[in-house]
This record gives C-alpha cells, structure tokens and sequence, in this order.
C-alpha cells in the first residue's frame, strides 16, 4: 500500500514537471521597434539557444530573432518576426527541445494564436543549428 | 411494409455502390461523358437538347423518368427506347440515361416515385456521342438559336469587375508559357486566402454538385475544364492568414509540407497549378505598408514559379473604413499587369455587402448555387463563386483559346 502511494507520489511530481504552458506577451503591433535589451547567444546548449529563438519569434522580438538567425536566413529576419503580427494572444504551449544531432535540435510542444475567434495552432518540429563565430545560431526548419 | 423497407434498404444500398462504381468525373447532380460534359440538374424550365446532340443524364434520388423527361422536353418513351428500358419504374440512382433529342412530353406524371431497384438495363450498351454545352436555359429565340450570355452580375458589367486589358493578356500569356515550359497543370489552379475562401464555401460545389448555372450555363465548359481544383482548398488557405504569412514556413501544413516549406510553395509542388487566386487582406489589418509589399512578395514568387496570379478583391472592410486594402490589390493588379477580378464592385450590390448579418468579414451563405433563384443574387457566397467562374473563364480564353 505505502509503495503504491509512494510510486502514485512520484508519477504526480513528474507528470507536474513535464512540460509548462508559458505565456508570452501579445505580438507587438511594431515589431520592429520597442525591442528588450539584447543578450549574448553564447555557445552555450543548442536547444537552448532553439527555444529562445522561439520565444523571441512569438513575442515579435526582431532584435532577438536577427541575433540568433544564422547569416544563411539573414533576408528571411523580418519576416520570422513578424510571423505572429496581427494574430493575438500566441502563446508556447509544452516547448520542450533537446539536441538530437550535431545539428539538429527537435522540440514537442506547440504555438497556439488567436485571430478574433479564430484559433490557430502551429506545432514545433525540429530545427537546423549552426555554428557561427563560435555560437550556435537557429537556421530554420529540417527533417 | 417490410418489404417496401427492406426493398428500400438494399435499393440504396446497391445505388451507392453503383455511384461509387461511376467515372471519377461523373459526381451527383452531373451528367458527364468524355469530352466537356455539360451538367444537367433538376431545373423548373426544361432544357431541350439542340438538334443532334445527345446528353447524358445520372438519375438523382427522388427523379423518375416522367420529371427527367419533362427536365429535358423529352418523352418517357424516346428515354426508355434510347436506353432499352423495358420497365420505366426500373431506373436506379446513379443509373446514366441517354437522353435523344425529341419533342417535349404531355404525358402525366405517375404519382409513385419509384424506389431504388436492384435491376440494371439496357442489355446493350448505346454510343456515346460527344457534346457540345448547352449555352442557355433560358427560353429561347423563335429562330432556335440560343440568346447570348448575360454581360453583366447584378447589373455590373463583366467587363468593369473582370480587368484584362491587352497589355494584362499579353503577360499573362507570357507567365503561362514560362509555367509550362517547367510542366505547370494548365488545368489546375490553385487558392491563397484566409477564413474567407474556406471550404465548403468557395467553389467546392462546383466539384460535387449540384448547382445550376441558369443564364450563366455557357461556364460549363470551365467546370469542366477546371475540375478537381474547385473543391481544393489546397495548403495556402488559412484561417487567419495573413499576406505576411503565405511565404512564411511556420504557416505550412507541416502534415503534407516539407521543412521550410511556406504554404505558397507547398501548394504549388503538390498541386502544380498554372493560376493562382489571390484572396488576401481581410486579415491585415493597420499595416498597409506591409500588405503592400507582402502581397508584392506573393506576386514575385508566383510569376517566377510560373503561376499567373489573378489578384482578387474582397467584400469586406475589415481593415478600417477608406477600403484601403482594395485599392492596395487594384493598384498592385496594375502594376504587375495581372488579371483583376474586382469581386468588391458586385459585393456593392448586395444587401450588407455580401457580408453575412452578424460578420462584418465573412459572406452570407447560398449553398444551393441554384442561380435560376433570385436569391443566389442576393448572397456573398453564391455572387463571389460566379464572379470566380467568369474570371476562369475569360482566362482560360486568353490562355487557351478554343480552336
């Protein structure tokens, strides 16, 4: 009895700790302009380095997205981050990325906007990383 | 009474798989043989076949041979005898009949309907003749031949809500070429647009069937000729999507799209269209600047993919008063020198603009697209789907010209 409450214990702490729906702020309608104070992408962890890149992309930070894009997807910058403009309320929904090849980083989870009553929902998938200048850069989509 | 239901149950039964066994392009409601099938539907004013031609008629629920016959000025005795039908009650849903030109009927009309059989006639299999399309429904001239086609929607000439000036046909002839030099489906066309061309609304019925086109029955052939990609909804149509996101890859289907992919690529590799109808702006709201310039990008990567863009305007003013959207779409149809379906102007003429009663973007439903009713020219949909017909068709004269 006391091991089966126990186990029942552990699967609740793990079940609580796997995956968190983080909410970012409304895309801007400027978002180009009215960006946070930048911060170094450092070598660091590529999935890492992934989800910020995400987080900065939903919140129209185009600062954030220029600095992390790698210079193949320097003519896409404006582009990706105005990818949620106009939508309302996006949010990250269980992003969770973890490296899976020397360039590879894939990531569960989901990006959910509103756009009036009109839902959309944008699943994560897994991304191309490279390194530039000694830090890892977010270089779109792969398989 | 057990019977006539058991007896009903397996008629349907069967009829269904009989439709299911039906050519591909034969769908209800049609009528379709090889080449340019016209699409006959139940219509209140008969439609008489021109003299030596010969239609093809597919059995609806509910039809027997008295009311196809009446549909058609035909008699129940010229169908039985073209069709070696020895019991007139013995006709199946989905059952194609060959309906010869002959004299309208003054028979009565039984008062049973027959119900679906399992019996299948004739033992022979008549020749198939091919067609040329009905042009009208309407009565016709005293000297027999049938009045031109309407002009104008609402009283809205066609050639005001259709722009194609020379200078637009001669690049459009051009971008066409260069498409089909690189394999670009002539007979394919593909849809970018939001929540406001979804599907079933946007011309999805002219797949399935039924619908009849009434004065505008000179449009078959572009049914036809088009068919397959009405009831595409394809993967750059979008709720909520903006003319920023149609080159974005994070809007792709990541279902059916590859990596990096954006919606506009993807559908052309799966779909390989050689047109596009551009749907776009109900969504864009306070950055016409980026509209602008976005729907400039849509038409680059179209033209240099080979696919001519048709840049369409919309009923609505979502994006504030001053129509600002819209004049972005005519300006920039202009300056590229493509084809303009001006949809807006005939929206002008619609009760609410077209636009549904409690929706200031979307448009009032007709799914019926019977437009011999009055009403189908009272509603968004049903206006907007036959406007995007005629504008194939004019295209489809410019780019392929009959011979």
């Amino acid at each position: 009895m006391k091991k089966i409450i126990l186990l029942t214990v552990v699967t609740l702490i793990l079940a609580a700790c796997a995956g968190s729906t983080i909410s970012t702020p409304a895309a801007s309608s400027n978002p180009l302009g009215n960006n946070p104070p930048s911060n170094s992408a450092g070598a660091g962890d590529p999935a890492k380095i992934v989800e910020k890149y995400i987080t900065a992309k939903v919140a129209g930070d185009a600062k954030t997205v220029k600095q992390l894009l790698c210079s193949a997807m320097e003519a896409q910058a404006d582009q990706e981050a105005t990818t949620f403009l106009g939508t309302s309320e996006p949010k990250i929904e269980g992003m969770a990325c973890t490296t899976t090849a020397d360039d590879k980083v894939k990531c569960d989870g989901k990006i959910s906007a509103l756009y009036g009553q009109e839902k959309n929902e944008f699943p994560l998938v897994t991304y191309k990383v490279v390194q530039e200048d000694g830090e890892w850069k977010y270089c779109g989509e792969t398989k | 009474m057990w019977r006539i239901l058991a007896a009903s149950i397996i008629g349907i039964v069967f009829g269904a798989i009989a439709a299911g066994c039906q050519n591909g392009n034969v769908s209800a409601g049609n009528s379709a043989i090889v080449d340019n099938p016209p699409t006959i539907v139940s219509s209140p004013l008969p439609i008489a076949p021109a003299s030596g031609m010969v239609i093809i008629h597919t059995v609806q629920r509910g039809e027997n041979l008295f009311r196809i016959a009446r549909l058609y000025g035909t008699s129940v005795e010229a169908i039985t005898k073209a069709n070696h039908i020895a019991d007139p009650k013995m006709i199946q849903v989905g059952q194609k009949l060959i309906i010869p030109p002959i004299q309208a009927t003054t028979e009565p009309e039984p008062t049973d309907i027959p119900i679906p059989t399992l019996t299948l006639t004739p033992t022979s299999t008549p020749p198939l003749i091919t067609l040329t399309p009905i042009v009208s429904t309407t009565t016709q001239a005293t000297n027999g031949t049938p009045p031109p086609p309407p002009d104008n929607v609402n009283g809205v000439k066609i050639d005001t809500f259709v722009v194609m000036p020379p200078a637009v046909q001669e690049n459009m002839r051009r971008i066409f070429a260069t498409g089909q030099a690189l394999g670009r489906n002539p007979r394919a066309f593909s849809k970018v647009g939001d929540s406001t061309i979804e599907n079933p609304h946007f011309l999805a019925r002219f797949d399935s069937g039924p619908y009849n086109l009434a004065d505008y029955a000179y449009l078959q052939p572009v049914i036809d000729y088009f068919h397959g990609s009405f009831s595409r909804q394809g993967m750059a149509v979008r709720r909520g999507l903006h003319s920023w996101s149609v080159l974005n890859p994070a809007w792709a289907d990541k279902d059916n799209c590859e990596p990096n992919e954006s919606p506009l690529a993807c559908e052309f590799r799966l779909n390989n269209p050689s047109l596009v109808l551009i749907r776009l702006g109900s969504n864009d709201v306070g950055a016409p600047e980026l509209f602008k310039q976005s729907v400039q990008n849509v038409i680059t990567y179209s033209i240099e993919s080979g696919v001519v863009p048709i840049i369409g305007t919309k009923a609505d003013r979502h994006e504030g008063p001053g129509n600002i959207n819209n004049n972005i779409l005519r300006e920039l149809a202009a300056a590229n020198n493509l084809p303009l379906w001006d949809f807006d102007l005939v929206a002008d003429t619609l009760p609410n603009h077209g636009l549904a009663s409690d929706d200031d973007t979307h448009m009032s439903f007709f799914y019926a697209h019977d437009y011999s009713l009055p009403e189908a020219f009272t509603k968004g949909h049903a206006v907007h789907n036959l406007t995007a017909l005629i504008v194939l068709d004019r295209i489809r004269k410019v780019l392929t010209p009959p011979n």
